[in-house]
């Protein structure tokens, strides 16, 4: 029963966190301006995302080590390094724009200006990942961020015409006033968007923080394989809801507010108070894993003792890392740059970076010497290779298309 | 005197023809009940490219993906395996002189 | 960490070469209580008696990593810890190969972190930096010693 129990929590935590800044943001730009035309990127990006992520859990498992570990051992030290360098931007990127969705969010909710947010709830967070308990932290942040679920309620309560919606979603065109260039710009940031780079890095590390072990690995499955496509259908619920509110009536989402206009329609003032719970929950969970995924980066390619499973003594530089990188988000925070701008280009250049990441995840995965019999079988092999042509196509494409659609105008 | 004095280090025959350059070093333990002490050099792996050359595939027939295997087994199709006794003479961080009549041997146990 | 993952050992896949490159350098160094020590930067080489050259010691350390990493990089990654580390000898840290109890994904050493703190006698070269920043930042924020579990 306890088992179960601890199954159940695993599933949960694994919804409710799969939603980020990110998501919440590109989903809702994208379903005002495209309706459910791009639907189908979310669910090609979301099978990723499972494809790896259980690779990584594996390694993980079996090894007990993360994944940047692998990076340095596969590429050597100096493609390692440009390799790290690379990542590490787009996660500190990202880091950011959560950290800016948290002072948002707790804009909404207190109508205080989001700068003067942003020192606090940096501080908060950092509070958080030097002292609050790996665990708990998941939990916490991972079932807070079910209250998302209003958006799917939202969908319900607009009481769309599921046959045409259906019809959209399969037989995507590019809606009238949009460019193709722009389409598959929007296709790109949202594949970036669903599969980011540093939830590879988290979960493999979180799965050395929780001590996974050989056994853990029908658990760990079934977060991922079930988890994070129903956090998935979050992410297509935000989009829909876009869709049907905000596309007919030609609004654009510029601002996290608007992001939640729809549930503000459907469901009135409760749904605007779960939509902030989730806000919250979901900008805060994603800025610990970032923060930490920052750290793990850095500390696994040098060698160097990381993790909240030992005390922060025990790992100092890791913990400078977080530190310095919490301090360095909020100077770029405080220069007023908006948090929706940095969100939109965090998820483009995610998608640049995940061939960096996933290349050394696939070739580890095979490797007999670190896997023993847990090696890659032929379905995760495919996958994996057919995925890895995919990401590679769209971080080409990704710049070029920046530049030609001046980044989705 | 370090391995990356070795690492990349040009590998001449003794009539002056460029075999390729030093991509690893294969070392003798003594066995595997034995602790680790010293590990001397037992073999010299020679490649005209380095892409790949810490990935394995060019030694391992068995590890996937096969695609991945496939193109960097091509990739280090001319990779050579050569005995330390068919080294002449070793200028740290720049070349490998073999003496003549090194065994020169494929470094991928079957073509 | 008290029990280790499954590991494939050594002794396990009956080998009796490595690929030094391949299956030592770059990977991360464990001791014997689990705890994180370094990542193999570099080997030392003994060239001297007859005999082939012979592996004697793991190194570890910018000294060491700098010039693997070569290039303009690897260049300023020496020069730069030289400078901010003017006390220390600017030698890679050491670890003999006597000391490693098993090579699989990674390599366990047989001593905790402690007694190769003690073998280095005063040589940084190890774990210099975490005890800078243990010295200098973390360690003065309250709760850096508090054991999460």
């Amino acid at each position: 029963m306890k088992r179960l129990l601890g199954v159940m929590l695993g599933i949960l935590t694994a919804i409710g966190g799969f939603v980020d800044i990110g998501d919440l943001v590109t989903n809702a730009v994208v379903g005002s301006r495209f309706g459910v035309s791009l639907a189908w990127v979310v669910v090609v990006g979301v099978v990723g995302i499972c494809v790896f992520a259980e690779m990584s859990g594996r390694v993980a498992a079996v090894s007990g080590r993360g994944t940047f570990d692998l990076v340095r051992e596969r590429l050597g030290p100096r493609a390692g390094l440009l390799n790290l360098l690379a990542s590490v931007a787009v996660t500190l990127l990202t880091f950011i724009a959560e950290i800016g969705g948290i002072a948002l969010a707790l804009e909404l909710v207190s109508g205080v200006n989001y700068l003067l947010i942003v020192p606090f709830a940096a501080f908060a967070l950092w509070l958080i990942l030097w002292r609050v308990k790996f665990v708990a932290m998941e939990n916490v942040f991972g079932l807070a961020g079910l209250a998302l679920v209003v958006f799917a309620v939202a969908v319900w309560q607009l009481g769309p015409d599921w046959e045409q919606l259906l019809h959209h979603a399969t037989h995507p065109v590019v809606p009238f006033g949009e460019g193709h260039p722009t389409y598959w710009y929007y296709a790109i940031a949202l594949f970036g968007a669903a599969m980011t780079p540093y939830e590879v890095f988290f979960f493999s590390s979180g799965g050395v923080e929780e001590k996974w072990r050989r056994k853990d690995l029908i658990e760990a499955r079934m977060n991922v394989f079930l988890g994070f496509p129903l956090g998935g259908t979050l992410s297509l619920a935000i989009m829909t809801c876009a869709a049907l509110v905000m596309l007919p009536r030609g609004i654009e989402v510029t601002t996290l507010g608007q992001v939640g206009l729809p549930v503000a329609v459907a469901l009135g003032k409760i749904g605007i108070a779960f939509a902030l719970v989730g806000f919250v929950a979901a900008t805060f969970g994603a800025a610990c894993e970032t923060g930490l995924a920052v750290g793990y980066s850095v500390a696994q390619f040098y060698g160097w003792q990381w993790g909240k499973y030992v005390s922060p003594a025990r790992a100092s530089r890791f913990h400078l890392l977080i530190l310095v990188s919490t301090l360095l988000a909020v100077a770029v925070l405080l220069t007023t740059v908006d948090p929706i701008k940095v969100t939109e280009y965090s998820v483009v250049f995610s998608a640049v970076a995940l061939p960096l990441t996933y290349f050394p995840i696939l070739v580890v995965a095979n490797d007999p010497d670190y896997m023993g019999p847990s090696v890659n079988g032929r379905l995760a092999n495919t996958l994996g290779v057919v995925y890895f042509f995919i990401l590679t196509v769209a971080a080409l494409a990704a710049l070029p298309l920046m530049l030609i659609t001046k980044a989705g105008q | 005197m370090t391995l990356n004095d070795l690492l990349g280090c040009d590998v001449v025959t003794h009539d002056g023809r460029k075999l390729g350059s030093v991509i690893d070093v294969r070392l003798k333990t003594a066995g595997p009940a034995e602790p680790v002490q010293v590990l001397p050099f037992d073999a010299l792996l020679v490649s005209r490219r380095s892409t790949g050359s810490l990935f394995g595939y060019e030694r391992r027939r068995e590890q996937g993906p096969a695609l991945f295997a496939h193109f960097f087994r091509a990739i280090h199709r001319e990779a050579r395996l050569v005995p330390w006794s068919g080294v002449d003479q070793w200028t740290p961080g720049q070349t490998v002189t073999l003496k003549a009549g090194a065994a020169v041997t494929p470094a991928l146990p079957e073509a | 960490m008290s029990d280790s993952p499954d590991r494939v050992p050594r002794k396990a896949t009956g080998e009796v070469s490595y690929d030094a490159a391949l299956r030592l350098l770059d990977r991360q160094v464990i001791d014997s209580d689990g705890a994180f020590v370094c990542n193999v930067d570099d080997l030392e080489v003994d060239v001297s008696g007859t005999g082939p050259p012979r592996i004697t010691a793991l190194l570890t350390g910018p000294a060491a990593l700098g010039p693997r990493t070569g290039g303009f990089i690897g260049r300023w990654m020496v020069a730069t810890w030289r400078r901010l580390a003017p006390d220390q000898d600017p030698r890679p840290g050491r670890i003999d190969l006597h000391l490693i109890a098993d090579i699989d994904s990674a390599i366990h050493l047989a001593v905790p972190r402690r007694r190769l703190a003690e073998l280095a006698d005063g040589d940084k070269g190890i774990d210099g930096f975490e005890q800078w920043a243990r010295s200098v930042v973390i360690g003065r924020i309250p709760g850096a010693r508090h054991d999460p579990e």
